[in-house]
């Protein structure tokens, strides 16, 4: 049976990605209108992409910032820091899920700090990043698919990447969840005040 | 500085706001277009094209009511400014000049 309540995540996504308040509302109240949950899902996504591609373009230069500022932190936390020091130690200890997590901790972090050095872009600033880390992991996955011997086994390459962007995802939406709330409070004020 | 012209969703939008009038928010525009061009529109696409036309002027837009069938959220009612129709008017214009005396589309060459 549809529910009368639209899906939470997509409501959640839209919210963190589109400044817009009154976009999530139009689509909540389409939804309750009748229109399907597939229609709500389809909706949301295209808003997100259409609102972070129009904001990467109209700022070309702060999304290159952002993805060279992801490209240090990931260069000197996960590559080095995480694979050249602590990888050795950590292996040959047995703590293989300990450093796992440590990396993914670091992914969430790198999210974070994009987000809040591109602020009042964030959200997209984000997705800038995350569609270069996409772009950046064709080769490996492309080793993968060709059975390099060289590369992890495809299931574990597309299962670590996929991860890997959750986590960048996650990190940018911590930081942006209070930018949304000031945001809210603002429209609020400025309502009241009319 | 060149003139930015009107893209057709942009161009849309506008004669949408037109259409609806007072109560234009992003539900109705986007249901006119639709209803006027028979094909579905994301109403992502029509946030974005409004945003644009408020940064050059062409539209303003005020915070409304938040009503409980839309969770609590506000609805952000559009109007079409005076640049924004003098910037219609010069659409059709060149459109219209565009158009006349075209062979190939009074089925001449068909």
């Amino acid at each position: 049976m549809r529910s009368e309540h639209p899906p939470v995540v997509a409501t959640w996504l839209l919210e963190r990605f589109c400044a817009d308040v009154a976009l999530a509302g139009d689509l909540v109240e389409q939804y309750r209108d009748g229109r399907s949950v597939v229609w709500y899902w389809k909706q949301a996504i295209a808003a997100v992409s259409v609102y972070s591609v129009s904001q990467i373009l109209e700022h070309k230069w702060l999304a290159l910032r952002a993805i060279a500022t992801g490209f240090v932190f990931w260069y000197l936390l996960n590559n080095m820091f995480l694979h050249g020091v602590l990888k050795p130690v950590m292996e040959t200890n047995g703590l293989r899920v300990a450093y796992i997590f440590i990396g993914y901790a670091f992914w969430i972090t790198n999210g974070w700090l994009i987000a809040r050095l591109h602020r009042p872009y964030s959200a997209a600033m984000v997705m800038a990043y995350i569609l270069w880390a996409i772009v950046a992991s064709v080769p490996a996955v492309y080793g993968a698919v060709s059975g390099d011997p060289a590369s992890r086994s495809l299931g574990w390459e597309v299962a670590s990447r996929i991860a890997t962007l959750v986590s960048l995802l996650t990190g940018g939406m911590l930081s942006t969840y209070r930018d949304q709330l000031r945001q809210v409070r603002e429209d609020w004020r400025a309502y009241a005040t009319r | 500085m060149a003139k930015e012209y009107l893209g057709n969703l942009e161009l849309m939008v506008l004669l949408s706001l037109i259409r609806v009038g007072d109560q234009a928010y992003g539900v109705p525009i986007s249901r006119e277009i639709e209803r006027r061009t028979g094909r579905d529109v994301a109403l992502g696409s029509v946030y974005a094209a409004l945003d644009r036309l408020e940064r050059k002027g062409f539209v303003s837009s005020v915070l409304g009511d938040p009503t409980p069938e839309r969770g609590g959220r506000a609805k952000r009612y559009f109007q079409i400014t005076a640049k924004g129709v003098r910037e219609v008017r010069d659409a059709q214009r060149m459109l219209t000049n565009m158009w006349r005396n075209l062979s190939v589309l009074q089925g001449e060459l068909v």
